[in-house]
C-alpha cells in the first residue's frame, strides 16, 4: 500500500512541479498563477503520513528552488516550516469539517507566503509588505484553492486519504 | 404448315430483322425503354445482391483499408493542427528576426524552456549558456521590446530576470517628456515607474525607453506604455504604472543582446 501511494506522491509531484514551471503560467491572472506544488505539499502534510508528507516537502522544495531565480533553500525552507506547522496541530485540525479545512489550507497559503517574503527581504529589494499582501499574497492564496481543491476530490477521494 | 409456308416465315423475319436494325433511333428508342422499365427490377435485385456479395467476400480487405484510412485522416488531423502551430512559430521567428535585423549590436537566439514555478519572482529559463557566449550578454529583448537581463549563467543554460520581477530595477526614460526615472516590477506582470518628477507632464499612453544612461541596457529599447499615473502616497513624487506590449511570462523566444566586439 505505502508502494503504491508512494508512486502516486512522486508522479503527482514531478507532473505539478513540470507543470508549475510550463504551461500554468498561461492561467495567470492579473500575474497571479496557481501555485500547484504548495497545495501539493499543503494538501499531503494535511492527508498523508508524516514520512510521505516530509518526503514530498523536501523534493518539492528542491525542485522549486532549482528552478526558481530566488535563493537556494528558500523554498525548502517554506514547504517545511508549513509542514512543520501542520504536524504539530494535526491533531485539533478537523479535516473533515469544510470550513476547518478551507480556513487551514488558506491560512496556510498565507503563511508560507509571509514566510518567504519575509526572508526573501533580506537579500531581495521587494515592494512593500502592503502591496505585496494585498497584490500577491491574498490573490494567491485564493487562487492556489483551486488545485488544493482539485488534488482533494481528484486523489484524495479515490485514494482514501479524505 | 407446309415446308413452303416455313420457308416464306423465315424469309420475312430475316427482312423484319433487318428492318430493325435500320430503324431510325427515336422508333427504336420507344421499342427500348419499355424492355428496359420491366427489367429493371431483377436488375435492381442483380445488382444489390451482386454487390453485397462483393461486399462480403471482400469484407476483410474492406476492413483492412477501412482501417488504413482512419489512420490516414487521423495522421492528416495531426499534421493539419501541427502545421498551425508551425504557421504560429514561424511568425513568431518572422517577427523575432525582423527585429533582429533593426538592431545595431549583436544577437543570440534562444529559445525558453522553464518559467519559475513561484508566483514571486519573474524569472525565465533560457536554453543556451556560457558556450554560446551568453555571459557577455547585456540584455534580453523580444519582438515587442525590452524583457529583462541575464542573472545566471550556467554552461547549457541561462537564467533571466524579466522587468516585471519584483527585485527588477531598469534606467528608463520616457520618450516624449525625457524625464529619466527608475522602473521597478511589480507582481501583476505590470512595471512601475518611480521617482517622477511632480511637474513631469507625464500623460497615458506614452512610451518608455530604456535610458542610455543604464549600465545594463542599451538605451532606446522599447519598454512599454504607460497605462495609468498617480501620486506617492507622500505627494513628493509621482508614479506611474507600465504594461509591456507582451505578457513577458508567457514568452516563448528571445534574444540575447551582446556587446559588439
Amino acid at each position: 500500500m505505502f508502494k503504491k501511494t508512494a508512486i502516486i506522491t512522486i508522479i503527482l509531484t514531478i507532473g505539478s512541479i513540470l507543470a508549475q514551471i510550463s504551461f500554468l503560467s498561461y492561467f495567470a491572472i492579473f500575474g497571479i498563477k496557481p501555485d500547484l506544488v504548495l497545495a501539493l505539499v499543503v494538501f499531503f502534510s494535511l492527508f498523508s503520513d508524516s514520512r510521505t508528507a516530509f518526503l514530498i516537502s523536501l523534493f518539492s522544495g528542491v525542485v522549486c528552488d532549482v528552478f526558481s531565480g530566488g535563493p537556494f533553500g528558500l523554498n525548502i525552507f517554506v514547504f517545511f516550516c508549513i509542514f512543520l506547522v501542520i504536524q504539530v496541530n494535526k491533531k485539533v485540525i478537523d479535516t473533515q469539517n469544510k470550513w476547518t479545512l478551507f480556513l487551514v489550507s488558506f491560512g496556510m497559503f498565507i503563511l508560507s507566503y509571509i514566510i518567504y517574503y519575509l526572508i526573501a527581504r533580506i537579500n531581495l529589494e521587494l515592494p512593500g509588505f502592503y502591496l505585496t499582501l494585498k497584490t500577491l499574497i491574498i490573490p494567491a492564496a485564493l487562487y492556489s484553492l483551486i488545485p488544493f481543491y482539485i488534488l482533494y476530490f481528484v486523489v484524495g477521494k479515490p485514494l482514501k486519504m479524505t | 404448315m407446309t415446308a413452303r409456308n416455313h420457308n416464306w416465315l423465315v424469309i420475312i423475319l430475316f427482312f423484319v430483322i433487318i428492318s430493325i436494325i435500320f430503324l431510325p433511333d427515336t422508333i427504336s428508342s420507344r421499342i427500348k425503354l419499355p424492355i428496359i422499365y420491366f427489367s429493371r427490377f431483377p436488375l435492381y435485385v442483380s445488382d444489390v445482391s451482386s454487390n453485397d456479395m462483393i461486399g462480403l467476400l471482400q469484407y476483410k480487405r474492406l476492413l483492412n483499408e477501412n482501417r488504413d484510412l482512419k489512420d490516414k485522416l487521423t495522421k492528416i488531423h495531426y499534421e493539419v493542427k501541427s502545421s498551425d502551430e508551425l504557421r504560429l512559430e514561424n511568425q513568431r521567428l518572422k517577427d523575432l528576426l525582423e527585429y533582429k535585423k533593426s538592431l545595431s549590436f549583436n544577437t543570440i537566439a534562444c529559445h525558453v524552456i522553464g518559467r519559475d514555478p513561484s508566483n514571486w519572482r519573474n524569472t525565465l529559463l533560457l536554453n543556451k549558456g556560457s558556450k554560446v557566449g551568453i555571459k557577455d550578454a547585456v540584455g534580453v529583448i523580444y519582438f515587442g521590446g525590452l524583457a529583462g537581463k541575464v542573472i545566471n549563467v550556467y554552461s547549457d543554460y541561462s537564467r533571466v530576470m524579466l522587468i516585471t520581477d519584483p527585485a527588477s530595477r531598469v534606467a528608463v526614460k520616457v520618450r516624449r517628456t525625457r524625464d529619466e526615472v527608475i522602473l521597478e516590477g511589480l507582481y501583476d506582470g505590470l512595471c512601475r515607474l518611480k521617482y517622477l518628477p511632480l511637474d513631469s507632464k507625464v500623460i497615458i499612453g506614452d512610451c518608455v525607453i530604456t535610458s542610455a544612461s543604464s549600465s545594463v541596457y542599451p538605451g532606446g529599447i522599447y519598454v512599454g506604455e504607460i497605462v495609468s499615473i498617480d501620486y506617492d502616497p507622500s505627494y513628493t513624487y509621482k508614479t506611474a504604472i507600465v504594461r509591456p506590449e507582451y505578457s513577458l511570462i508567457n514568452l516563448e523566444d528571445v534574444l540575447c543582446l551582446k556587446k559588439r566586439q
